[in-house]
């Protein structure tokens, strides 16, 4: 029993680095929608000539800014896309490592009772314990991928109708962006004391 | 589909070579044949010709030209049964296998180089290198002058590619200090509707604050102006990288070595720089890569007017009630005008500093009615406008980046 609660230490390991992994894209994709936001948000203030105080005297002007201006918002679209690509992959090679330490317990020729299951050598987790973390984790961040998936696909939404109270919509999408309210911190830090407990 | 033609023409150009020696060896064994009445060798030789014409026409649309050669090699080979008669034409035999394997020469290399210039095609006809519209440059120069030229190209180019970098980091730098500014100038603006809470039982706490906020409009104002300053002389020196592409033959009186120089002015031998047209790498001449650099540096100057305009508004702000205000034709700092005219900003008809345009929108009556309280908007919609860079195209920028990479085996990024 102890070699197997060894094993899924190290999947915890190979998840944590998933983890900083998903952190890094974080800042990036919360950057990258700051941008596409602040250009979204002034777009409107764009389209009156009336703000263009000295320069309403070049030829063009309005319309040139405008389009480099779009230019520059479907560039942060695509960029958008992109980090959402990465962060997919991340939870798929974290639902890989759950399906993988599952199959240690239950695909092995002699399978562990529910007691083994439960067994608890000293501080070290049982093999519960450690699959019921790996779970926990996938769920909270396959959750959180749907919920960005769903923020970021309303952005271009949010571009197209309801313009007039368009700002107060994107803080609070950028709100929940940064928050994460499907990754618990506290939970996550509790599991990973209990898995990897002679580490720290 | 370029490398598919390229090793295509390789392939020819091999066999043809041999056709070539073929030739060689039968014009050379008629004559001993003729000479000394051996004919068995040129019996050997004939079969191996129609060999090698064979194979050229299956690879080429010319193969009627390596028939013909055929035909006249196959009546010499007859007519070297009486040596007298081929002694009579051996001369003329000579120079129409000779003339109809230049012809070849030349359409071979066509098809190889899909868009030769011309004076390609008529270096290789006449035998030496012309230079259209100018004094003859010896083919001993012309290969010289590639490398010097090359060299020239490649330097030129990652100086713009470098200039390109400095433009993007005092464009941003002077975006920082320009958000600063307006920062500064709004919340002085505010200040006396601000709620300032406790603070409001500080003595002259608003006064304080004001000047605090004005003595910080004044540093950022001087930081923008050294950005503009750097931006200035990023395009002064696009404007020269541009102007030296060519490669002129210089030719000094006391030494016998040949030099180059990017000066047309130490240069006795009236070439146009261009080394008589060729292309410089693989296609490209230089004037090829003169229009490249044209177009990339307009834009940067034309962007840099705007920037003017811009920076004109942002200097002016103040909360006076009465400030001094900016004119458009004075100098923002000493010799700044000097630097313009360099970068094409100045109307030769009006003597004066062109007004702000957009590429391919002509210049307009300047609008003198310059507001000096402008609104947040206004404000905001100045600081987009100097991040935009909307006369930076900036696909078309990385374009001809890309283009010239490519051509000269440099990657400028």
């Amino acid at each position: 029993m102890e070699a197997m609660v060894k094993k899924y230490q190290q999947r915890f390991r190979k998840f944590k680095d998933e983890m900083d992994r998903w952190d890094e894209l974080q800042v990036r994709l919360i950057s990258q929608f700051q941008n596409a936001s602040s250009i979204i948000g002034r777009l409107q203030l764009l389209q009156d000539p009336k703000n263009f105080g000295s320069l309403s005297g070049m030829d063009g002007i309005v319309e040139a800014l405008l389009a480099k201006q779009m230019e520059s918002l479907q560039l942060s679209f695509s960029s958008i896309k992109k980090t959402m690509e990465e962060l997919g992959n991340i939870v798929n090679s974290m639902e890989k490592i759950y399906r993988d330490g599952k199959q240690l317990v239950k695909g092995g020729s002699n399978q562990p009772s529910i007691k083994q299951l439960q067994q608890k050598v000293g501080l070290k987790p049982s093999l519960e314990d450690c699959l019921n973390g790996l779970m926990l984790l996938c769920h909270m961040h396959r959750s959180e991928y749907n919920l960005k998936e769903s923020i970021v696909s309303a952005l271009p939404e949010l571009f197209w109708k309801a313009r007039n109270h368009g700002a107060q919509d994107l803080s609070s999408l950028h709100q929940l962006l940064v928050d994460q309210p499907n990754i618990k911190k506290e939970e996550v830090e509790f599991v990973f004391d209990t898995i990897l407990v002679l580490e720290a | 589909m370029d490398h598919g033609i390229g090793g295509r023409g390789r392939g020819v150009a091999s066999v043809s070579r041999r056709f070539d020696h073929l030739t060689h060896s039968l014009v050379s064994a008629s004559l001993i044949s003729a000479v000394a009445g051996v004919q068995s060798s040129l019996f050997l030789t004939l079969p191996l010709c129609c060999v090698v014409v064979y194979n050229l026409s299956s690879r080429t649309n010319q193969s009627d030209y390596f028939l013909k050669v055929l035909g006249i090699v196959a009546s010499l080979v007859a007519s070297a049964v009486n040596p007298q008669d081929l002694l009579d034409h051996y001369s003329s035999f000579i120079s129409i296998v000779f003339g109809i394997t230049e012809t070849y020469a030349l359409n071979s290399m066509d098809t190889q180089y899909f868009s030769t210039p011309p004076s390609k095609g008529t270096n290789l006809k006449s035998g030496s290198i012309t230079t259209p519209g100018s004094s003859p440059l010896l083919p001993s120069i012309t290969r010289l002058w590639r490398p010097a030229a090359q060299r020239n190209i490649r330097n030129q180019w990652s100086k713009l590619s470098s200039l390109k970098q400095q433009w993007a980091s005092s464009s941003s730098s002077g975006r920082s200090h320009a958000t600063s500014i307006v920062n500064a100038y709004l919340s002085e603006k505010y200040m006396p509707s601000m709620e300032l809470g406790s603070l409001c039982d500080m003595i002259d706490i608003r006064n304080k604050a004001c000047l605090k906020l004005s003595k910080q409009q004044e540093l950022y104002r001087s930081k923008l102006l050294s950005s503009f300053k750097e931006m200035v002389d990023v395009v002064v020196q696009m404007v020269n990288a541009s102007r030296l592409m060519k490669c002129y033959f210089k030719r000094s009186s006391n030494s016998a070595l040949i030099e180059f120089s990017t000066s047309s002015e130490d240069n006795h031998n009236e070439d146009a720089g261009d080394g008589g047209g060729i292309p410089v790498f693989t296609l490209f001449t230089i004037p090829c890569f003169e229009k490249l650099a044209e177009e990339l540096v307009h834009m940067f100057e034309l962007e840099l007017n705007l920037k003017r305009l811009l920076l004109m508004e942002l200097l002016s702000l103040s909360s006076e009630a009465s400030p001094k205000s900016l004119i458009w034709s004075e100098e923002l700092y000493w010799g700044e005008f000097d630097n313009l005219r360099l970068c094409n900003l100045w109307s030769e008809e009006t003597d004066e500093l062109l007004h702000p345009t957009l590429k391919s929108h002509k210049s307009n009556a300047p609008t003198v009615s310059r507001n000096q309280h402008p609104n947040a908007e206004v404000l905001q919609v100045y600081l987009v406008t100097w991040l935009a860079e909307v006369n930076i195209h900036t696909r078309r920028v990385d374009e001809i980046f890309e283009l010239v990479s490519q051509e000269i085996h440099v990657s400028l990024s």
